[in-house]
């Protein structure tokens, strides 16, 4: 039996629309009936303004630098590009895939670029035992390769690594020397490679005794 | 296909000017002149009558072969109801006068004089005290592309409470 919303007239389970006041009965709407002639268009026109919204926001994330370094703390670019790191690695935690975890293996073990090696202290042809200190004042050892062809690569050899190096952008190399002084060398994260930005530093032994020092006054 | 990403366009993309005709006989008369095009006859294979309507219940399609006895190819399931007719091949003659099927239909000897799409309305009240205002559109076919052979026509109608005094 179907009750008809419009005059509460019971018809026929399988009438099609109620004899005493027309209404037109639909077996695939929500409610079994409506009104014929009674759709309008005002229950269609947020669809474009949401569709608009959508496409807004997604060109305004789109063209947020995710890797942006000079951005002052606390900036709108900072903030923003922190806020779209953040959403690249709560997708990569959820799906467990990071297309830019690595870079390639090496020996086995996920390893990242090292452009601009000129400065790096070790040697070619081998590999160096570094610690890298994030700016998040997370550290761990890494190994350096330095192939005799080929630019350098970062190779984490501890289970930390992968991760401090994904989610970083800044970071500072410490190398050891062969006198006991460790370098300090500044690197960044950009479009994914590691590179290294400044000078090597000198070591803060070696400024003892320079003229014009504070101990050489 | 292409009747239906047009009609999908037009629901995310409503044009700020003339709106999706929401009445039917409307639709059925644009969807008709959309399809003649340049032509002379619309032809009865190119006609879609789910592009008028979801589910054509409220359309019907009038074979005229014998014009003296024209016979309905298809009743719509909401017309059929209204007109208590049920089956295949249905004479015009056999639907009950007072029905909305057989008081449309019979406007189809207009269609065939002018060869153009007509339209008709009508009106009654019901014995529950309700004003129906029906409107329809009978639509020229040809099966041959030379006469007009079969004629779709559907009907919708509208119905409002009358103000007891």
């Amino acid at each position: 039996m179907i009750i008809c919303p419009t005059c509460r007239a019971p018809s026929e389970p399988k009438a099609r629309y109620c004899s005493g006041c027309y209404t037109v009965f639909f077996a695939n709407s929500p409610t079994g009936t409506r009104r014929l002639e009674a759709t309008t268009n005002e229950t269609r026109t947020w669809k474009a303004p949401v569709l608009f919204a959508i496409a807004f926001l997604g060109i305004w994330f789109l063209q947020i630098d995710a890797s942006e370094i000079d951005a002052e703390p606390g900036s709108y670019r900072a903030s923003a590009g922190h806020a779209k790191r953040s959403v690249f690695d709560w997708v990569a935690e959820s799906t467990g895939f990071s297309p830019a975890s690595t870079n390639e293996v090496s020996e086995g073990l996920p390893a990242w670029f090292l452009d601009n090696d000129r400065q790096l202290p070790c040697a070619r042809g081998g590999f160096c035992d570094v610690v890298i200190r994030f700016d998040s004042g997370d550290s761990a050892a890494f190994l350096i390769e330095r192939p005799n062809d080929g630019g350098a690569r970062i190779i984490a050899v501890d289970s930390r690594g992968p991760a401090l190096l994904n989610k970083s952008t800044r970071a500072q190399l410490l190398v050891d020397e062969e006198r006991g002084a460790a370098r300090s060398i500044s690197i960044t994260r950009r479009d994914g490679r590691w590179s290294i930005v400044d000078a090597v530093q000198e070591p803060a032994g070696a400024r003892a005794g320079r003229p014009g020092g504070k101990d050489g006054v | 296909m292409k009747m239906r990403m047009q009609q999908l366009i037009r629901m995310l993309f409503p044009q700020p000017g003339p709106a999706l005709e929401r009445r039917l006989h409307k639709r059925a008369v644009q969807y008709w002149r959309n399809a003649l095009g340049d032509r002379e006859m619309v032809a009865l294979a190119d006609f879609d009558p789910l592009a008028i309507e979801d589910d054509s219940s409220h359309g019907f399609l009038l074979n005229l072969g014998m014009p003296i006895e024209p016979v309905f190819s298809y009743i719509g399931p909401v017309l059929e109801q209204e007109a208590g007719v049920h089956g295949d091949q249905v004479r015009l003659a056999a639907v009950p006068q007072h029905s909305l099927l057989r008081r449309f239909a019979s406007h189809y000897l207009r269609v065939l004089e002018s060869g153009q799409p007509e339209t008709a309305e009508y009106d009654f009240v019901t014995s529950a005290g309700y004003h129906v205002l029906c409107r329809g559109a009978l639509l020229p076919l040809s099966a041959d592309g030379v006469t007009v052979d079969h004629v779709y026509g559907v009907v919708s109608w509208k119905s409002e409470k009358v103000a007891v005094c």
